[in-house]
């Protein structure tokens, strides 16, 4: 009987509006910066909400070439910069050489080729190639389109970008569930190892979506916040009993997850474990959650189930927590159904409050935000929480916190019902 | 009171188009979830009342609508 294969992180990179190494990005939480501004990449008047959590400071040059920054969406810049930095702190950051046989063990590599492969996933792909090629084939004929447009605009594009890059030969390709894309690819990327598809799953989330017709349609369906007094950064207000929307956010944020006894063989550093997973749908409704939250619920269970442990054992949560009206509620619902009495103890800090949504890629960096926080012992604040609706009596952190916790919960859950919930273990 | 019923026929058009099904005996006392109309389906029809009317309903005008006689009112309000 083989042994049940332990799922650890060896290395974590991020992309995003509060930085682009985990350090800067979890300093940045920590102090309980808003990564959030008013759009200036397109005219706003007509929208119904002008801001965004964007990303300014990212030079694509610096991971990759002129013409692969053209013709690849700026999703998949996002993409590969946090993966090679996450492969960089793995001490996978290894160059392709063409002399090694990938499916054959060499002491010159860390990890065979054919034993690591790439689930970095993206809900909505190069929304921006798509733009760009629609409007080119609408004033100069189809002959105008690029012969790169299906590669440039397909979700799979960041996963084919990593594996290229690393040559990497083990499963790769992508997962789509909208807001829980990232938190599904982690937790399927885990499921590949424990089976032993895979010894190492570079795992994780990107989304570079916020164009002007994307923030039309989410704006058109009333989803979108609005700056408070005209402070952007008071618009996320996750809990709080005046939120009324999610906001924008891009960016990525990739995990090495890694079987254990293979990360202890080569003498990688462990940063903490994915302990258990669970994968469900609410079967309801395309934007609204199920109202008692029992999708979110049985995915939570399942993650607990997995992991060996109950609610005693969850000393954090990092919930999905939008700020919709809706959606925090059946989120609470959800919490209170499987964590009973114990929830009220359980310190919970929203990321979405300081880092808007990032859509894609929301569950990656918000795990890796998860992962800090049981590595320090130490949450960060949930903002914006000037009073929190009296329905949740709950144990939010407001300003930044020693905690203790072995075990921590992260939720996800997405338009079409799609939910994952994640437990975290410190190393 | 004409003006009423020029908003109840234009919200009648709109939530034929919109919805593809036929609104003949809605009325201003009608319960909008009670047509199947779902919640996105009413930002539809919210929003292509304002592209006709050259109006904006802001997001806190809707959440007090429960009947189709809230919305006409809600959007009267704002010609």
């Amino acid at each position: 009987m083989t042994a049940e294969r332990r799922v650890a992180v060896t290395g974590m990179g991020v992309v995003s509006p509060l930085g682009h190494d985990v350090e800067t990005f979890w300093q940045n939480l920590l102090a309980g910066r808003s990564g959030v501004s008013f759009i200036t990449e397109f005219p706003t008047e007509k929208l119904r909400s002008d801001i965004a959590a964007s990303i300014r400071d990212f030079d694509p040059l610096t991971v990759m070439g002129a013409k692969e920054a053209e013709i690849n969406g700026r999703v998949t810049h996002f993409g590969l910069g946090a993966a090679i930095s996450a492969m960089r702190e793995a001490g996978l950051d290894f160059p392709r050489d063409p002399e090694t046989v990938p499916t054959t063990d060499d002491p010159r590599l860390p990890v065979r080729p054919d034993r690591i492969g790439c689930l970095l996933s993206t809900g909505q792909g190069g929304v921006d190639i798509f733009e760009q090629q629609i409007l080119k084939s609408a004033e100069r004929g189809p002959r105008a389109v690029s012969p790169y447009f299906i590669t440039g605009v397909m979700l799979n594009a960041v996963s084919a970008l990593v594996s290229m890059r690393y040559g990497l030969m083990g499963p790769s390709f992508n997962i789509a569930s909208a807001c829980t894309t990232a938190t599904h690819s982690i937790a399927m990327s885990a499921l590949l190892i424990k089976a032993g598809e895979a010894d190492v799953m570079v795992a994780g989330g990107a989304e570079a979506a916020t164009r002007l017709n994307t923030v039309a349609g989410f704006g058109n369906a009333r989803a979108l916040a609005r700056a408070v007094d005209g402070d952007p950064t008071n618009a996320s207000r996750p809990f709080d009993r005046q939120r009324n929307g999610f906001v924008m956010g891009e960016g990525a944020g990739a995990l090495i997850l890694e079987e254990e006894e293979h990360a202890k063989k080569r003498g990688a550093k462990i940063l903490g474990y994915v302990a258990g997973f669970g994968l469900t749908s609410d079967g309801e409704h395309v934007t609204r959650p199920h109202p008692e939250g029992l999708g979110l619920a049985l995915a939570m269970e399942r993650a607990l189930g997995r992991a060996g442990i109950g609610p005693a054992d969850i000393g954090y949560i990092n919930p999905h927590a939008t700020s919709t009206p809706q959606g925090d509620v059946c989120e609470v619902a959800a919490m209170k159904r499987v964590l009973g009495a114990r929830l009220r103890e359980i310190p919970i800090s929203a990321t979405k409050s300081l880092l808007g949504h990032l859509l894609g890629a929301a569950g990656a960096v918000e795990t890796i935000a998860t992962l800090c926080t049981l590595r320090d012992q130490r949450a960060h604040p949930s903002i914006n929480l000037d009073n929190p609706d009296p329905a949740f009596d709950l144990d939010f952190v407001r300003e930044a916190r020693a905690i203790t916790a072995r075990y921590a919960l992260k939720c996800s859950a997405g338009f079409g019902g799609h939910n994952c919930a994640l437990v975290l273990e410190r190393a | 009171m004409s003006g009423k019923q020029d908003l109840l026929a234009l919200f009648k058009e709109t939530a034929t188009q919109v919805d593809k099904k036929t609104f003949d005996n809605v009325t201003r006392e009608s319960v909008i979830t009670e047509l199947g109309i779902d919640s996105l389906a009413m930002m539809q029809i919210v929003g292509e009342m304002e592209t006709r009317l050259d109006v904006m309903i802001p997001d806190e005008d809707l959440v007090e609508i429960i009947t189709v006689g809230d919305l006409c009112t809600k959007v009267e309000a704002r010609l």
